[in-house]
């Protein structure tokens, strides 16, 4: 995994000590995505230290988002999104994180619903789950 | 026979709309003038990748696209695949799609015979010249592809469905969406994978269409 999908990872737990805490189900969510992600010794030692203390939050502020491509950014974006709504309650604290992360990324103009809006267009274009029953 | 054409069937099911990605793919040229043909491909495939992880994360999201799901379940002629697999395989035939026309390629005539090639490239059924050097297989020439025996297709659909079954099905099998991922979000998790899993598929597909056409490939053992 490169260092900018490590980093990406790293959003990810910022997100989720933003509350101060890591909840049970949020570890075994994390360890379920680090399989996926098939992570190197090295990344899962260094993911498994973001378990155990609070995440400093001005880590974020480390990472060059610069180097991501905008696709990659509103990705990010709709998956803090995604991950903040999870369990159908947005604290204080995690629409905070949205937002600052929405400025790191440079994306300060763009809402949830332009991020839906351009999926939609994006299964238009190429596919959908509308297959033809042949 | 019987698995060569269930083969072309899926992918003739799951073709993507050659008018519409011709469309993209101009607008993406406009865009990225200064980019060389391998730099497109490669930006072109990033963006698809990144967009169909996207789809992973909006999913997750209650109600916002009607009709996707992890347990939807599409009826194709060759038989039940599930709606991620479906979207996952749709989204592949639009990036091969998609790098294609930037190489130039005839892509609308050859779309089903192409796209099994690069499914064979990406589930390892077929290795470049260079990959295969220590490995004496059956000489397959792009060119020849259509006298190529039915076996070949066969080694692909079972290395196909067994990389599927391995990276996705045995472990999302292990997955019961809202039980063992918090947050609800089990598209959320597949998103993840399906990253990491389009991206091989687009260096298949970029290898592929960046060699000469007549090429050689090696088919293992």
């Amino acid at each position: 995994m490169k260092t900018t999908e490590l980093d990406y990872l790293k959003i990810l737990y910022a997100l989720a000590w933003v509350d101060s805490k890591l909840q049970e189900e949020e570890l075994l969510f994390f360890e379920e995505v680090e399989n996926l992600l098939e992570l190197t010794d090295k990344e899962k030692q260094i993911a498994d230290e973001w378990k155990k203390v609070p995440f400093d939050q001005d880590e974020l502020n480390k990472i060059d988002f610069s180097s991501f491509s905008l696709d990659q950014k509103k990705h990010i974006l709709l998956l803090v999104i995604s991950v903040a709504k999870a369990d159908g309650i947005i604290t204080g604290n995690e629409e905070k994180f949205v937002e600052n992360i929405k400025a790191l990324l440079g994306l300060g103009e763009i809402s949830e619903s332009d991020l839906v809006e351009e999926i939609k267009d994006s299964l238009d274009l190429y596919g959908a789950l509308d297959i033809p029953d042949k | 026979m019987a698995t060569q054409n269930a083969v072309m069937k899926l992918t003739s099911a799951l073709t993507p709309s050659f008018e519409s990605i011709r469309r993209d793919i101009k607008d993406f040229k406009k865009a990225n003038k200064s980019k060389s043909r391998d730099e497109l491909a490669d930006s072109y495939g990033d963006k698809i990748c990144w967009k169909y992880a996207s789809v992973g994360c909006a999913s997750a999201l209650p109600s916002v696209i009607p009709g996707l799901g992890t347990a939807a379940q599409v009826a194709t002629e060759v038989g039940s695949i599930t709606g991620d697999l479906a979207l996952m395989i749709r989204w592949m035939g639009s990036m091969t799609v998609g790098i294609a026309m930037i190489y130039d390629r005839d892509i609308e005539s050859n779309f089903n015979q192409d796209f099994v090639m690069v499914l064979g490239l990406w589930c390892g059924v077929f290795k470049s010249a260079q990959e295969a050097t220590k490995r004496v297989g059956t000489k397959v020439a792009i060119a020849q592809f259509k006298k190529v025996p039915g076996k070949i297709f066969q080694k692909i659909n079972q290395k196909v469905g067994k990389t599927i079954v391995t990276k996705w099905g045995t472990k999302r099998g292990g997955i019961a969406v809202g039980k063992l991922v918090p947050f609800g979000v089990g598209s959320l998790v597949g998103g993840s994978f399906n990253l990491a899993t389009m991206k091989m598929f687009k260096k298949s597909a970029m290898k592929f269409f960046s060699s000469s056409e007549d090429s050689e490939i090696f088919m293992e053992g």
